[in-house]
């Protein structure tokens, strides 16, 4: 207990400063969201997981003395062994090898497409939120429209018309894909719009290009970059779908989509070549996932605190 | 005001929500009563606590986090501190009715309110659905809803801001409780509208004979409809009494900045309105002492060592400050002085 | 309401119609006519298909014959098997593809909500954990992959069910589990984030204030309102089914239409790939039309005609 002397009762006053201290140092936007996907282990992993799997898409084809299409058909459907790490398969072509120059196709198809998306899908919805109006309403008509095709079927008509091929597979995917980020940034920007910084702008006779580019786009940024993120497992998917079906890349090109294809034939007597394929389709399609998801929880300005 | 025979007692609540970030102690040691028939105002900024102790009366609060430390509660003589939520089932509803600050959030958006009012009735009495919605239009009626044949079937978008917090009045006293809370039931409404409700809760309460517990940012409102006051801070109450006594005698240098910051019906033209400096302490580390001293013009050093204590300015009257104490300096209290002055 | 269900029944339309004319022109980019490519066919024959499908004409004019066509219902006919329609062949494959899709339709969604529901109320709970991780295959894993991992362990190595084929009940399990994988992935989840979404509501908090127990709460005010932003990824869940049907029928050798189409593909079968491609893009047209509508129905909101979706 206190001693309650009668110099305890000497008046001090307020003590404001206490009572605002600000508690936290402030950072910049990307800072912060950086701290948070930092904080989050699973993102970190999936971030990590994709960066080795981007090197060894580099370097994977070069670690083995063997060419992607290089065939030994004295050595067919060899198990996992020194000289062949991941085995061959039923030409006798080295499974590491292919398993790694799929890679570089499945990634270069899954980012090539969604970043295109992403731009084609930006500029489409800036466009059609920013003007408004008559505008808006003729580019969403025809996006609701274009959003109501069925997708995989659209994709698998162009790749007939356009014949195999990795340029193709990726047209055909953007051609098709780009509808989804269209809708997501003119609902970005419509909110945005009637924001005050957007109306200052205006009033200082700012151009809409650089109005779009400069207060829209960077304040939309957060959710493009999660949906890019989800877009990337979604091609990648696409293309394993379609080369699984035979209209992706053509032999001897190989992607997971062939691979696995090749795999399922032998798979009664071969099971573990379907593992690698597999195994990386999954891993990349979760990391990609898992890292949107933390994306989305470090970009979103409303958890900021 | 008669026999006052006590309705609800709240003694001494203590109430932490566990985050991971730590304890929140957002109500410490919180103790009041309400009377029967009486109007009660619980005014404070905002997250003082003043929700979390109604919450915590009506076992709201989410559990966990949520964790009831201590104190007692008794309503209508039974010690309901430890009813299980079965238990309190029986009371939510019935016993207590309660109202809420979004009248636009607060009805299920995809049921009739017809509906929804008669769940109320159904829940807790043994009456027949078609007995149950006669009985819902009754109450759409007294609560001045037109059309209440047509209404009951309708939704909540088909209601405007104030008709819904009138079908929620309906929901809250369909079995006329003999309590009534009502959180901050006319912040999200025009100020017309706000005027109606508020006479709308007075009519009831008379009609019904329910107390009411009002929770209010609004003096005015507190004026308007309140016997008593309850002034939160924190936390903690720093000061109760009757209206009268909040209004024209305050005793605690909080009450006073308070009463400040609002403008008032009988302001005479050389009051200016002067905000409340700073912001509330953290309830994560309370401060020790006085959690008002930070922001108080008459701190003293004690009030930065240990808390006050409640002491008695009258029957009905209490306040927890340190300029209570002998040793204190005499401060002038700047509202007996205007009080004086007017005089 | 009405209004509503006008706009979209034009929107169904209008699209349908763009989707039929881009199928049309986009076959015909193709070099050469349809008949080309098939070196069997018998110069007669050849001369009666030009004829009758009106292939010597200009192009717009044959586009007018086949709508003309289509509106009577008729898809033309197969290059491939010359002596059926496509008409026929959907015939014949529509009812295994159906089934399949149903069955997966109804076991994902139902297991979805389900789970969604549970991993909702016993938050971080053994059922949560167990709807994230089926949550994660269905996401990360392709129906392809499943489908045969599903085939190589229960079909071959476990011998529990048919390898592949069509005839009982017991052949639509596997590529109905299969197929079902990521509509019960996406439905857990957003169920899941839906009943948190809808527990934090303050009608919840009223409901209780009612007196009601939990379990009424969670019928009567949290399920339905949950179900309600779920409705609206049906339409694309169903799509993902649809085009599923594709491999998951090559994979069990099921005599679908799924098979067939990707059969037409490798054969370039020109007017058996349009009629199916047509014949699916209405299907899932119509079930997305369904979709908004049932939507309508369930939300007063959009029911009374107030508001936008
Ligand atoms: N679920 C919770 N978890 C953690 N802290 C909580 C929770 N609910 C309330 N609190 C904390 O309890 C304190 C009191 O909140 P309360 O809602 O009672 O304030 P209030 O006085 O009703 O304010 P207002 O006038 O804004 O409604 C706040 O500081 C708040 O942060
Ligand atoms: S106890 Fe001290 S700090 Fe607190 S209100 Fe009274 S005088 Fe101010
Ligand atoms: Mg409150």
């Amino acid at each position: 207990m206190i001693e309650l002397t009668r110099e305890k009762f000497e008046r001090v006053g307020p003590n404001i400063e206490e009572s605002q201290a600000i508690v936290r140092p402030s950072m910049t936007y990307w800072q912060d969201a950086w701290r948070r996907l930092k904080m989050n282990k699973v993102a970190m992993a999936s971030l990590v997981f994709l960066i080795l799997l981007g090197i060894m898409a580099i370097i994977g084809p070069y670690m083995l003395p063997y060419k992607y299409s290089d065939q030994n058909l004295m050595l067919t459907n060899r198990p996992p062994s020194a000289e062949h790490w991941f085995g061959t398969d039923y030409l006798g072509r080295d499974l590491f090898v292919r398993t790694w120059m799929g890679a570089r196709i499945s990634l270069t198809i899954g980012i090539t497409a969604a970043l295109l998306d992403g731009i084609i899908g930006v500029i489409y919805g800036g466009i059609s939120g920013y003007f408004g109006g008559q505008v808006d309403n003729v580019m969403m008509r025809i996006v609701d429209i274009l959003y109501g095709i069925p997708y995989l079927i659209l994709v698998i008509l162009l790749m007939l018309v356009m014949g195999p091929g990795l340029v193709t597979i990726i047209t055909a995917m953007v051609i098709t894909g780009w509808v989804g980020m269209a809708r997501l940034v003119r609902g970005q920007v419509l909110q945005l719009k009637e924001q005050e910084f957007v109306l200052a702008a205006k009033t200082l006779g700012a151009s809409p290009g650089r109005i779009i580019m400069k207060h829209l786009i960077p304040n939309t940024i957060g959710p493009i970059i999660v949906s890019i993120t989800f877009d990337v497992p979604a091609a990648i998917f696409t293309e394993a779908f379609l080369s699984y079906i035979g209209l992706g890349v053509q032999p001897p090109l190989a992607s997971w989509g062939t691979l696995a294809n090749d795999a399922t034939n032998v798979l009664l007597l071969y099971p573990y070549q379907l593992f690698f394929p597999a195994f990386f389709i999954s891993v990349t399609m979760l990391s990609f996932n898992l890292l949107g998801d933390g994306l989305r929880d470090a970009l979103d300005p409303r958890l900021r605190k | 005001m008669g026999k006052k025979e006590v309705l609800l007692e709240v003694k001494n609540l203590e109430y932490s929500f566990d985050t991971y970030a730590g304890e929140v102690k957002a109500v410490r040691g919180v103790s009041f009563e309400v009377y029967k028939g009486e109007a009660l105002a619980i005014v404070g900024e905002s997250g003082c606590g003043k929700s979390v102790t109604m919450h915590a009366v009506m076992k709201l609060n989410p559990e966990p986090p949520g964790r009831l430390k201590g104190g007692k509660i008794i309503f209508d003589g039974k010690d309901i501190t430890n009813y299980t939520d079965k238990e309190m089932q029986t009371i939510r509803g019935s016993e207590i009715g309660m109202i809420f600050q979004d009248p636009m959030t607060s009805l299920n958006p995809t049921m009739t309110i017809g509906k929804q009012i008669a769940e109320v009735i159904l829940k807790h009495q043994d009456v027949a659905k078609a007995e149950a919605m006669k009985r819902a239009k009754e109450m759409l009626d007294i609560v001045g809803i037109p059309n209440a044949d047509k209404r009951i079937h309708q939704y909540p978008h088909e209601f405007s801001g104030g008709m819904r917090q009138r079908a929620m009045i309906a929901i809250a006293l369909a079995l006329r409780p003999k309590l009534l809370i009502a959180d901050e039931p006319t912040t999200a409404l025009d100020v017309t509208i706000q005027a109606q409700i508020l006479d709308l809760m007075k009519d009831l309460q008379k009609q019904f004979n329910t107390s009411i517990i009002i929770i209010t940012h609004d003096l005015g409102v507190v004026a308007d409809i309140a016997d008593r006051v309850v002034v939160m801070y924190a936390g903690k109450i720093v000061e109760r009494g009757t209206i009268d006594e909040i209004f024209y005698h305050p005793q605690h240098p909080y009450t006073w900045g308070l009463l400040r910051s609002v403008p008032r019906l009988d302001a005479k033209k050389k009051d200016r309105l002067v905000p409340i400096i700073g912001t509330p302490p953290d309830l994560f580390a309370p401060p020790i002492g006085c959690p008002f001293a930070a922001r108080c013009d008459y701190a003293m050093k004690i009030c930065y060592e240990a808390p006050p204590e409640e002491t008695c300015e009258s029957d009905t009257h209490n306040v927890t400050c340190w300029l209570k104490h002998p040793y204190a300096p005499k401060v002038t209290n700047p509202f007996e002085m205007g009080v004086a002055a007017d005089e | 309401m009405l209004r509503y269900t006008f706009e979209r029944t034009i929107y169904m339309i209008v699209t349908l119609w763009v989707i039929i004319t881009l199928t049309f022109f986009l076959m015909h980019m193709i070099p050469g006519d349809p008949f080309t490519s098939e070196k069997r066919v018998p110069e007669q024959i050849r001369q009666n298909m030009l004829a009758k499908y009106h292939l010597d004409k200009p192009l717009i004019v044959q586009y007018g014959y086949y709508l003309r066509n289509l509106l009577h219902g008729d898809l033309g006919i197969s290059l491939k098997y010359l002596n059926r329609s496509v008409n026929d062949i959907i015939k014949a494959g529509f009812p295994p593809s159906f089934q399949i899709g149903m069955q997966s339709i109804i076991l994902g969604v139902s297991l979805g909500l389900v789970l969604g529901i549970v991993a909702a109320l016993n938050r971080n709970g053994f059922w949560d954990y167990i709807s994230m991780i089926l949550a994660i295959i269905g996401r990360s894993v392709p129906n392809f992959i499943i489908a045969t991992l599903l085939q190589f362990w229960i079909a071959s190595k476990l011998r529990w069910l048919p390898v592949s084929g069509w005839g009982t009940f017991a052949h639509t399990i596997l590529p109905s589990i299969a197929l079902s994988f990521a509509s019960l992935a996406i439905i857990s989840r957003l169920m899941r984030a839906s009943m948190l979404d809808v527990i934090g509501q303050d009608y919840i908090k009223t409901a209780k204030a009612k007196g009601l127990s939990s379990t009424e709460i969670i019928w009567r005010h949290m399920i339905r309102n949950a179900i309600l932003p779920i409705i609206t990824v049906l339409g694309p869940l169903i799509a993902g089914i649809v085009t599923g049907t594709f491999v998951i029928e090559k994979i069990f050798g099921i005599p679908g239409l799924g098979k067939y189409f990707v059969q037409s593909i490798y054969n370039n079968d020109y007017t058996m790939i349009l009629g199916t491609t047509i014949f699916y893009s209405t299907i899932l047209v119509l079930m997305v039309f369904f979709v908004d509508i049932t939507y309508g129905l369930i939300d007063p909101r959009i029911r009374l005609g107030k508001g936008g979706r």
